[in-house]
């Protein structure tokens, strides 16, 4: 260090007293006459606007790259989000298409063997096929795209939640939406055309909502004391708000990371979300927060003949 | 008439409503998309909708129709038609959303080896009442 520092010095010298030579050279006409004091001034002026010149010309350089690399960090993230919704989205396609090939296509096939073998009198075999459709190809259905989301946010989730809990479920995710606008016809009858402003989730989204409601269901009914359970889900804006409250016994410390607080972070986390766990007057509420944007059926058909959304 | 997407239920819901003297067959289609067509292409809406729409839940392809869902359209767009939906899975509990909507006229069947043609016409007849008295 001491060595470059004696270097930098010398060098600078050297560089002031060759600039002083040389405009002393330039100077030196007959009648000019320059103190020594005033060119080594006039050098060191020099000096220091060329050294200040050329570190505003690498400060510039450095500010550029870091604004290159800022801007690439910028693209870096956005495509990674990207990565991680298309993922997100291709697994609960893959599940999608998997359950509804297994509830649909495999079960019905089962079915039909059964019948045939029924009507054979092979009724011993027909049950082992039934158990085998009915039961375990139907629960592993179940799990990997819960049949009920095929037909909507509400009916998957009025099937999860039971008898005891009570649902309440924005509007625009409903059936009631889904209804029909009277168009009056020739013969003064209506044909069906299903109303437009039922909000369409992607398939990841409903199935994340699903998922995250389960859960919560899960913790509440973990804890004996518990008579009421109230779930609401909510459309804020662009993001959807999951609410599981319960009269049970509340927290008496900070909460810890379990399996299922890791569930509920993993889904606010992939969907740029948040999540909360916290005491209310008579019990217990977690809150997950999805982001999303909201699409009506209107524009999804729109988005789907422009071929700008797959679903 | 029906809407069956699954070759071998609507073979078996053709067989039943065919041989059935209490049941008037009319039609059935393989999917929503062929009933929205033959009923576009209907100049006279008020005798072509049947008593009941036997509709499988999952027989469209398109975001707007879910069999479910288009029949409750069906039903809040003024046709006066009972609905018996036939899926894979136990409906239960979920009729109740469609029932919110449009009260009465409503039955669920689950497609099993064990379901026996009684059950079928059974459905449809209650499905039917139903309608007329509400």
């Amino acid at each position: 260090m001491k060595r470059l520092l004696v270097l930098r010095i010398s060098l600078l010298v050297l560089a002031i007293t060759s600039q002083s030579y040389l405009i002393y050279l330039i100077r030196s006409d007959p009648g000019d006459d320059l103190f020594l004091g005033e060119i080594i001034a006039i050098s060191i002026l020099i000096y220091t606007s060329t050294v200040i010149s050329f570190g505003i010309r690498n400060f510039l350089r450095i500010w550029n790259r870091q604004r290159k690399s800022e801007t690439s960090i910028g693209v870096l993230e956005s495509d990674l989000n990207s990565m991680k919704e298309r993922m997100i989205l291709v697994d609960s396609e893959i599940r999608k298409q998997v359950g509804v090939w297994l509830h649909g296509s495999v079960q019905s096939k089962l079915m039909k063997l059964s019948r045939e073998l029924r009507f054979y009198n092979l009724s011993e075999i027909a049950d082992e096929v039934d158990d085998l459709s009915e039961n375990e190809i139907r629960n592993y259905a179940h799990q990997l795209f819960p049949p009920a989301l095929n037909i909507s946010l509400e009916a998957g989730l009025v099937d999860l939640v039971g008898e005891n809990v009570e649902l309440v479920i924005d509007e625009r995710l409903s059936e009631q939406s889904a209804v029909t606008t009277q168009s009056p016809n020739s013969d003064g009858l209506t044909r069906a055309i299903p109303r437009m402003n039922r909000l369409v989730l992607p398939s990841g989204l409903s199935y994340a909502i699903y998922r995250v409601i389960e859960e919560g269901l899960s913790n509440a009914n973990k804890k004996p004391e518990v008579t009421r359970i109230k779930v609401t889900v909510n459309v804020v804006g662009n993001s959807i708000e999951i609410t599981v409250e319960d009269n049970g016994s509340k927290l008496s410390e900070p909460v810890t990371p379990g399996l299922g607080l890791t569930l509920f972070d993993i889904y606010s986390s992939n969907f740029g979300g948040r999540f909360s766990l916290e005491n209310t007057q008579d019990g217990v509420a977690m809150r997950v927060v999805l982001m999303f944007t909201p699409v009506n059926v209107k524009e999804a058909i729109s988005q789907k003949r422009t071929g700008s959304r797959s679903e | 008439m029906f809407v069956e997407d699954d070759p071998h239920f609507a073979e078996l819901l053709s067989v039943v409503f065919q041989n059935s003297e209490q049941i008037d067959f009319k039609a059935g289609f393989r999917s929503i998309e062929d009933f929205v067509r033959a009923q576009a292409s209907e100049a006279q809406l008020a005798n072509w909708y049947p008593d009941v729409l036997v509709m499988d839940v999952m027989s469209g392809n398109d975001i707007r129709f879910d069999g479910a869902t288009y029949a409750n359209s069906l039903r809040t767009s003024g046709v006066r038609v009972g609905v018996v939906l036939v899926s894979s899975m136990m409906l239960g509990k979920i009729m109740d959303v469609f029932r919110k909507t449009n009260p009465g006229g409503w039955r669920a069947l689950q497609k099993t080896s064990r379901l026996k043609s009684e059950e079928i016409i059974s459905a449809v007849l209650e499905a039917a009442d139903e309608m007329r008295t509400k």
